[in-house]
């Protein structure tokens, strides 16, 4: 049995871990206002990423993506996993399989025309700009974790308007999704892999390596030429942006379309 | 003699600090489940917010990014441009860790969410004191 001192005790143990929190900040010097220098894991990140005479460039105007998916790729693999697995363990437990035949809604019982016409507008301009955010994720903020996050916006306005039967007769039901979303981790991998294989065939090279380093000539291409120009994809970067914005995509809808499900059904058990 | 940009910024984290303080009481306190997943993903946003603020630099005026990246024919800058660009760009390290911080927390939220639906389905009740049997 809880207490009558309990919400006292509670607000005491908070209000401590935060300030020793704080104080612990301001010593570190990570909050402290007056720094006006970068730091020189920062300084090493900003000089080398974007220039393409440095050894360790990586061809990308946008630092936050290259560091995400080239100084660091191997880490961001695992997090796509991570995010891979937290969908797997919602499906496990939602998944209709076995009762099928239950009645979808059409949601007609809780929207109005506004709604469903606000949503029939609105859901093309969501997929082309989460799309354009992924695509340009190596020269512009964005890139696939964003434009993937950004998509899912359209399946919500789509399920909440029309229904969950809507998507699944279009062919968005959950086997379909949890492939798409498999194969783009399974490919994410495979596209990092490519450089082991070269360096079992060929020299040197490292496990999801982007472009040329001093003492590796493998590279992926980060300039293509094609008859409107030189089209830039900051090697590996652009593929990976893609994928991942699959992947999260279909994840999040998926794990959408399930919650939906279940709130359609009511309390029904 | 501290500037206003000084003031807002001591501004700012007290008041990030307040909101954590006021959602982890809430979460230690609140026996109702939905509010104790709203408040995780306040503290969750604050903490975010926090990361990003650390990564500022007085007078920085640029995010991360290069100006003029284009798709076709691009022009790389040269190492006089970039260091140039350096002295007014904040910290693009606290950003590289949010980025996927923030797609993990909203996958780890579904998942809380359908362990919270399936234990209101069987138990009836999202109190956590009608859960526990401490009141009827």
């Amino acid at each position: 049995m809880r207490s009558k001192s309990f919400p006292v005790i509670c607000l005491i143990t908070t209000i401590s871990i935060v300030l020793i929190l704080a104080v612990l900040l301001n010593l570190s010097g990570l909050t402290t206002y007056g720094v006006n220098e970068l730091t020189g894991l920062a300084k090493l990140f900003v000089l080398n990423i974007p220039d393409p005479t440095k050894p360790w460039s990586s061809h990308a105007f946008e630092i936050v993506t290259a560091i995400l998916w080239d100084q660091r790729g191997f880490d961001t693999y695992f997090e796509t996993s991570v995010l891979f697995l937290a969908i797997v363990a919602s499906v496990a437990l939602l998944s209709s399989y076995g009762r099928r035949h239950m009645p979808e809604s059409t949601g007609d019982e809780y929207t109005t025309m506004i709604v469903k016409v606000i949503t029939k507008l609105v859901v093309p301009i969501i997929a082309v700009v989460s799309a354009s955010i992924a695509i340009h994720g190596h020269l512009t903020p964005g890139g696939g974790f964003q434009g993937g996050s950004v998509f899912v916006v359209a399946p919500v306005l789509i399920l909440l308007a029309y229904g969950s039967r809507f998507l699944s007769s279009r062919g968005f039901n959950e086997v379909r999704l949890l492939a798409i979303r498999a194969l783009s981790v399974t490919l994410i991998f495979v596209v990092g892999l490519v450089p082991v294989l070269y360096f079992l065939t060929h020299g040197t090279a490292y496990l999801f390596q982007n472009t040329y380093k001093p003492d590796s000539a493998f590279t992926y291409p980060y300039l293509i030429p094609t008859p409107i120009g030189m089209i830039l994809t900051a090697g590996s970067i652009m593929i990976y942006n893609i994928l991942e914005f699959f992947a999260v995509a279909a994840g999040f809808t998926l794990a959408i379309l399930l919650l939906t499900r279940e709130f359609e059904r009511g309390g029904k058990k | 003699m501290i500037s206003l940009d000084g003031l807002l910024w001591y501004y700012i984290v007290v008041a990030i600090l307040f909101t954590i303080t006021c959602a982890l009481y809430g979460i230690a306190t609140r026996p109702h489940i939905i509010k104790k997943l709203v408040l995780l993903t306040i503290i969750s946003d604050a903490v975010y917010v926090l990361l990003v603020l650390m990564g500022y630099r007085i007078g920085a005026t640029n995010p991360p990014v290069v100006p003029g990246g284009v798709l076709e024919n691009p022009v790389f800058p040269s190492h006089k441009t970039i260091v140039e660009f350096m002295h007014r760009v904040v910290d693009p390290v606290p950003q590289v860790l949010i980025v996927t911080a923030i797609v993990i927390g909203l996958a780890q939220f579904v998942f809380l969410v359908t362990i919270s639906m399936h234990l209101a389905k069987s138990t009836g009740s999202f109190d956590i004191r009608r859960i526990e049997g401490e009141k009827e």
